[in-house]
């Protein structure tokens, strides 16, 4: 059952258009409120007046900062807080200040959305325009605006990443290789955008919907910041329809509805359009580094050093510098780097805050250490494939422990790579690439190799970085009287499948069919506290080791049971095909419903066993794992009009063991497909004022399928050593190496290692140039 | 995000829909497939008081021939005129082209009529009717008139119709045998607002001389551009590779896109450029092929 490419259980509700979503929920009597947010991008607002709002047909009430006040509502927390950052906290409506243009300055509450929408353009704000500051260099410069003039500087959090003694390795013999790159900022698009839904009900508690990836983390932050004993809310995950990382931490609004809901006791409602997803859910990506490499002469990496500044947008959002952090200490990825530092400052400046984003840093670092390395294969006169075979970690120094304290849980990278090239047939593209060009066609091939961390833990490494959640998962087991399981995880699933996922593994360990087992997910009422939940590709790994822990143990106890059944020793009885039988003799068998039914009853079980099948077990990770692929990729370019054809993408994954190669296939695809969106369409754009110019998708262009090309997947499987089944985390891995191994491609095409690809997006214009 | 309150009118005749227009003039705007019309609506951007649904108007949604000139009721879903054999047989740069609108839910909903009403000049439909010689019909509580395709158009999103006209019909005159056509767009994806595109016709004579020569640009310019110096060119030379070449060079040389953030001006005139040489190559190669399953 584990491992087997079982279709997914959600599958049919979900195509069909039965799934629930938290729009499809609507109480009676529910009213809908509407978010005036900033126009502009910097300003002190000096007013907000919402008395014309308040009279509009429909209005049930209208509120800003200094009722939230009144109400001694609190502020939002930061969710990651490194050592000596400033911002650790951020307000739900914009009092005094607002930073960028979206920012929530005010909540109407009307009959219908229509009504509470037309209201939103009555209320009148006065505000004295500031100068504005949009990029990260110029918020550095000492002469910049500041956003926070108290904090005296645009950089609200500093941290260097690293070890050895890098300078120490750029002497006079060292080939040295730099570049100044710059990621641009795009984000995570669920096809679903935020939408939350509170109701009060009548024993004074309220029951909250939100479209997140974390139920249990929301309920907390929500009442930590109304005051609140997390007794007086439930919160719900219903279907989700994507979340990548920006549904990875509650926003002002969720904790709005609840308040709204509870103090007017009355259903609230909030669905946001896409324009509105686009400036107020957080955005990603966008970094600018200054980077150093030395190698030796014949491309050996001696060190790499530099600077990242992180555009944090206007506040610090939920994630502080962790994007950043995390990147920076994966960076060494693959390769064997024994010197290295990064020094990481996080800025604002006056655009939508940044945070989360499936790959969360990664893609940048490696689109940043897989541009130098190309440069460097430039300089010491090598194909880029055999300088990072030179480069790679050997099977042989496993477990190995990289120079930003990650200690990677074993695989062989170089068996992927080398894979993956003759996949791709490196060797045979490189020979055939030479004829192109004579006659006239630009074609490309790139390899990139990578690792991954995944499912964030253990909890106490979590605390000494910042994180403010823990990294374990605690799932519940419980076996009915005729024998159908019942699974308690508080993770959600925004779409992963989590449900055929988690139940393979029950069903594996208990030897019965999915069909058997029932799995309830991400509700507060209902299931574990789960911390922190579908974040950090950690449902299939961190959770997936919790099932298999707590069907274990049920297992254990009914093969007792069915052992004192038997007359056999319990050691020599087995569970499967739904039935309890002495190893040797299938003819001794139960089925396990007769088990459960005796578990039950209590009236005859073996001595020290106490009735009833209920299992809890929580699982703490030892660390985290750590996933690894090769991805490859060739390409060609239109010179006449710049299109950019992919022509093979070949992803060479371990994810150490798969519940369910279908579903881990799903993730590699879905998270190239967006790495290609990111890479090549994908950008939020601002104009010099600060205003936001893609606030839709014809603006905002996410890849579609005749954008994808197929993804050719094959998989190694080297079980994770800490994690019970040996998962790996998939969910952001295949996100990591895309902007990389195309860029390098595009660099392979047109025969450069210079700086024009030291920027993204690879839009057909700078491709168009590239190849002129 | 929701529209701005709105008065909503569905007539049931033209004549009705015409009255309407001349009540309510500048405040009324009129919706047929909504493809344009409905998301600027939701954006708050178009606020009109009154809205004046034409689209279930069966007397304007037709296609049909007449003496050999195709005849399309404004209100035909563009599915209708993708799909239409007649279309196909007599015009098929117009198949093609509305092939490239879009994509199959946007050709469903969507009108001949109202794509160009639109006036997008990186619409397809549009830059169809100005390469085939259409006129359009306009109608009003005044009167009707037929506008030339050329003449309709007078800028980004804007035509010469007045606020009461409503445009009823489409007439596309017959494409002489032999003509051979190309319509080519580059656009950041399929189904997105091209970056450039041309439409081209050629006829050749017997030896081989260019007889007739069409070339019309998308996006290039405010409006679909006729590039009458190419055709001038083209007209009367023999069709070869540097001539083509040399004709998409005239075509696009005192144009000034508007760039934006998917493109520059410059960017965008350069593939203006190489569009027109693709479909003037496509032209000259289907106006060959015609010609020699002709002898």
């Amino acid at each position: 059952m584990l491992g087997r490419r079982v279709a997914r259980i959600e599958d049919p509700r979900l195509l069909r258009g039965a799934g629930r979503y938290t729009a499809d929920v609507s109480p009676p009597g529910a009213v809908q409120i509407a978010i005036v947010r900033s126009p502009v991008a910097h300003a002190r607002l000096r007013a907000v007046d919402l008395e014309r709002a308040r009279r509009a047909p429909g209005v049930v009430g209208a509120w800003e900062a200094a009722d939230l006040e009144r109400w001694e509502v609190g502020e939002m927390p930061v969710g990651w807080i490194s050592a000596g950052q400033l911002n650790v906290s951020n307000p739900l409506l914009a009092h005094d200040t607002v930073r960028y243009v979206g920012q929530p300055i005010a909540v109407v509450a009307a009959d219908s959305a229509y009504a509470a929408e037309d209201a939103a353009e009555l209320v009148e704000l006065e505000l004295e325009e500031l100068p504005t500051v949009l990029d990260v260099e110029t918020a550095v410069a000492p002469d910049a605006p500041l956003l926070h003039p108290d904090w005296g500087s645009n950089v609200f959090a500093e941290h260097h990443e690293g070890g050895g003694d890098p300078d120490s390795r750029f002497d006079g013999e060292a080939v040295v290789v730099e570049g100044r790159f710059r990621i641009h900022r795009h984000t995570g698009t669920p096809l679903e955008g935020r939408c939350a839904v509170a109701q009060p009900e009548p024993d004074g508690r309220v029951t909250a919907w939100l479209s997140m990836q974390v139920p249990h983390h929301s309920r907390t932050v929500v009442c930590q910041v109304l005051g609140w004993g997390e007794d007086r809310l439930r919160v719900i995950a219903p279907d989700v329809g994507g979340g990548f990382g920006v549904k990875e931490f509650p926003y002002a609004e969720d904790a709005l509805v609840c308040l709204l809901a509870d103090r007017l006791g009355r259903p609230v409602r909030w669905v946001e359009d896409r324009r509105e997803h686009f400036l107020s859910a957080v955005h990603a990506r966008e970094q600018t580094w200054h980077v150093e490499l030395a190698a030796d002469a014949d491309g050996r990496v001696r060190a790499i050093r530099g600077r990242v500044l992180y555009d944090a947008g206007g506040h610090s959002s939920n994630q502080g510098i962790g994007v950043p952090r995390v990147g920076v200490g994966l960076m060494p990825g693959p390769y064997d780097i024994r010197h290295f530092r990064i020094q990481i400052l996080g800025v604002v400046t006056n655009k939508v805050p940044a945070g989360a984003y499936r790959g969360f840093g990664r893609p940048q670092a490696t689109f940043v250490i897989e541009r130098l390395l190309d440069r460097l294969a430039a300089r010491v006169e090598l194909d880029p494939a055999e300088l990072r075979r030179r480069n790679l970690i050997g099977p042989e120094r496993q477990p190995y422990a990289n120079i930003c304290g990650h200690t990677y849980d074993g695989g062989d990278y170089p068996r992927a790579f080398e894979r993956a090239l003759e996949l791709i047939d490196h060797d045979g593209f490189r020979a055939r690439q030479h004829e192109a060009r004579a006659a006239g066609r630009l074609t490309g091939i790139a390899a990139t190799p990578v690792v991954v961390a995944a499912g964030l833990a253990p909890s106490a490494v979590l605390g000494a970085i910042g994180l403010q959640v823990g990294g374990y998962e605690t799932v519940r087991c419980h076996m009915d009287p005729t024998g159908k399981v019942t699974l308690q995880c508080g993770s959600a699933s925004q779409g992963q499948g989590h449900a055929t996922t988690l139940a393979q593994a029950c069903a594996g360990a208990l030897g019965l069919e999915i069909a058997d087992v029932d799995v309830h997910l991400a509700d507060t009422d209902s299931t574990p506290y789960a911390p922190a939940s579908a974040m950090a590709s950690r449902v299939g790994s961190v959770a997936g080791g919790a099932v298999l822990m707590a069907s274990r143990a049920l297992a254990r106890k009914l093969a007792r049971i069915a052992a004192h059944m038997l007359e056999a020793d319990s050691g020599d009885v087995e569970l499967e095909g739904g039935e309890a039988f002495v190893r040797g003799s299938r003819s001794r068998s139960l089925p396990l419903a007769a088990v459960a039914h005796a578990a039950h009853l209590g009236h005859d079980l073996p001595e020290g066993i106490d009735p009833g099948l209920e299992t809890a077990e929580t699982f703490e990770p030892p660390s985290s794992s750590y996933p690894y692929a090769t991805h490859a990729a060739t390409v060609e370019l239109d010179p006449a009009t710049g299109a950019l054809r992919i022509l093979r993408y070949v992803v060479v994954s371990d994810c150490g063991t798969m519940l369910n190669p279908s579903v881990v296939e799903g993730q590699i695809r879905g998270a190239v497909a967006q790495g290609i969106g990111g890479a090549v369409l994908e950008r939020l754009a601002y104009d010099a004022g600060g205003q936001l110019l893609t606030t839709s998708f014809m603006d905002y262009l996410l890849p579609t399928a005749l954008d994808v090309p197929p993804v050719e997947i094959e998989h190694l499987e080297t079980p994770a050593t800490g994690i019970p089944g040996g998962m790996k985390g998939i969910g952001e891995a295949g996100i990591v190496a895309p902007a990389a191994v195309l860029a390098g491609a595009v660099a392979d095409a047109v025969g450069t290692s210079g700086p024009e690809l030291d920027r993204l997006p690879l839009d057909p214009e700078r491709t168009w140039r590239l190849s002129a | 995000m929701k529209p701005a309150p709105f008065l909503y009118e569905r007539p049931r005749s033209a004549d009705e829909a015409l009255a309407l227009l001349a009540e309510h003039g500048d405040d009324a705007k009129v919706l047929a497939g909504g493809q344009s019309l409905v998301p600027m609506l939701n954006f708050r951007l178009a606020r009109p008081a009154v809205i004046v649904d034409i689209a279930r108007l069966g007397e304007l949604t037709f296609i049909s021939r007449h003496h050999g000139t195709l005849r399309i009721g404004a209100t035909t879903r563009q599915v209708a005129g993708e799909r239409s054999g007649l279309v196909a047989r007599g015009w098929p740069m117009l198949t093609e082209a509305i092939r490239w609108v879009a994509h199959p839910q946007v050709r469903n909903m969507g009108t001949i009529g109202g794509s160009i009403a639109h006036a997008d000049p990186a619409a397809e439909l549009p830059v169809a009717c100005v390469a085939l010689d259409a006129r359009v019909h306009v109608r009003s509580a005044r009167g009707a008139r037929a506008v030339p395709a050329r003449e309709l158009f007078v800028t980004h999103l804007t035509t010469q119709l007045a606020p009461d006209e409503l445009l009823t019909e489409i007439e596309i005159p017959a494409v002489a045998p032999g003509t051979g056509w190309g319509f080519v767009e580059f656009a950041r994806r399929h189904g997105d607002f091209a970056l450039g595109g041309a439409a081209a016709q050629l006829r050749l004579d017997a030896s081989g001389q260019c007889e007739r020569a069409t070339l019309t640009l998308m996006t290039a310019a405010p409006v679909p551009w006729r590039a009458e110096d190419a055709e001038r060119a083209l007209t009367g030379s023999e069709p070869d590779d540097a001539t083509l070449a040399e004709a998409a060079r005239v075509a696009t040389a005192d144009l000034t896109p508007t760039g934006d953030i998917h493109g520059s001006s410059e960017y965008r005139k350069s593939l203006a450029q190489a569009m027109a040489l693709r479909a003037l190559t496509a032209a000259r190669e289907r106006a060959a092929a015609s010609e020699a399953s002709d002898t």
